[in-house]
């Protein structure tokens, strides 16, 4: 039964001696991890700053920017009667001559705007909580698919310790340091 | 034992002439490193930027920032009494007798109003900073970390292009200086003595046992 290389790679290890007889599973070669651990290591980094991220979805996070979110609201909606009540009053004042009709021109000025700013404010809360659960379901996702990345680039790395996979007599093909090519025959068992 | 080219490259050092005897660990010939510099470059000119960034999370950058941040909390703060003493001020005026026009009102409450509103957005936005800096922090941790594998790993594909002899032995070289071989091709080959694989395991065995 001929072995061979699962990719281009360098031996880097020869665990038995030509000729020698092994059981099935008997370690018998291994092959450069290099791609396979700098891969491993990248995905291990991405999960890593996932998780820091993910600390922006926790309830200490989210209640900040959820109060920094409302504290212009809030701030809107308590001053909007008060100007609404200056307004009426100013009304009054002008049409019994009682003020210069220019006077409430603040007021004018005011009144729009900060209407504006509560429902501007009030579509910006509404994003931030769609916001908050699509990053939430963003978050779920990546740590998802990043255990499945993981678990593929150790599967792969794991084919790079060459096991017999049957009982018999060994005859090395290749030596330890040799580059092989994807294909070339590792080993034989007879 | 027969060394292949680990990738089309062209051949730009012979340390040995072809038929000498080397003993293993001696420099044989080196690949052309040329992705692998521009690699090593890349991992370093990031690691550089990283170091530059990092600036930001440290004084005297922080510094600022924090003062810039407290500034802005003692400001609201001190602003507050003021804006609602106007408001104030207007009612006792009115209620004397005197005149307060419509804007006079409007201006005192737009600011008297809002102002401990703004008390509490500076000192929200405060603590924001510092958990945005925490984050910046364990960001650029794990940053300079995984640079760091990214910057030994590009040095160890670079040390392959340089090929030492693994055994001792006598060289038949297959190529020649400037010559450009593809991977997979035979650059060398030093044929191996009799018995080396048992010795290999022995040696083995002591500092890789078998998994």
């Amino acid at each position: 039964m001929d072995v061979i290389a699962p990719k281009d790679a360098f031996v880097t290890a020869v665990l038995i001696a030509d000729a020698s007889h092994v059981e099935i599973g008997t370690p018998v070669l291994r092959l450069d991890t290099v791609d396979e651990d700098l891969r491993i290591a990248r995905i291990t980094a991405l999960d890593s700053l996932r998780k820091i991220l993910a600390k922006r979805l926790s309830s200490e996070v989210v209640d900040l920017n959820r109060q920094l979110q409302k504290v212009d609201v809030d701030s809107a909606a308590a001053l909007l009667p008060v100007l609404k009540e200056i307004d009426q009053g100013s009304a009054v004042a002008v049409a019994t001559g009682q003020e210069d009709k220019n006077s409430d021109a603040y007021i004018r000025l005011m009144n729009p705007p900060v209407s504006q700013q509560i429902d501007a404010g009030n579509l910006q809360l509404q994003l931030f909580e769609l916001q908050i659960v699509e990053a939430g379901k963003i978050n779920d996702l990546a740590g998802r698919h990043l255990q499945q990345e993981l678990a593929a680039a150790n599967a792969l790395k794991i084919r790079l310790d060459v096991a017999a996979p049957s009982r018999g007599k060994v005859s090395l093909k290749v030596a330890m340091g040799r580059f092989i090519r994807h294909g070339d025959i590792l080993f034989a068992i007879s | 034992m027969i060394y292949l080219s680990h990738k089309a490259a062209q051949v730009t050092g012979i340390s040995v002439p072809d038929n000498s005897s080397v003993r293993a660990g001696t420099s044989i010939l080196t690949l052309d490193t040329i992705d692998e510099d521009i690699r090593l470059t890349r991992v370093s000119a990031l690691e550089e930027l990283r170091i530059i960034l990092e600036q930001r999370l440290s004084d005297p950058v922080l510094s600022i920032n924090r003062r810039m941040a407290q500034i802005a909390v003692d400001t609201a703060e001190a602003l507050e009494p003021i804006a609602v003493g106007i408001t104030t001020l207007n009612e006792i005026i009115v209620k004397a007798g005197g005149t307060v026009t419509a804007s006079d009102a409007a201006q005192a409450v737009s600011t008297g109003i809002p102002a401990p509103f703004q008390a509490t957005k500076a000192k929200l936005q405060q603590r924001q900073f510092e958990m945005q800096l925490a984050e910046s922090t364990s960001v650029n941790e794990l940053i300079r970390s995984h640079l760091q594998i990214e910057i030994q790993t590009a040095n160890a594909l670079k040390a392959r292009a340089t090929f030492t002899a693994l055994s001792d032995g006598k060289v038949h070289l297959k190529v020649v200086m400037g010559a450009f071989v593809k991977k997979g091709n035979n650059i060398l080959d030093i044929p191996l003595p009799v018995g080396l694989h048992l010795g290999w395991r022995d040696r083995l065995a002591s500092t890789d046992a078998p998994r």
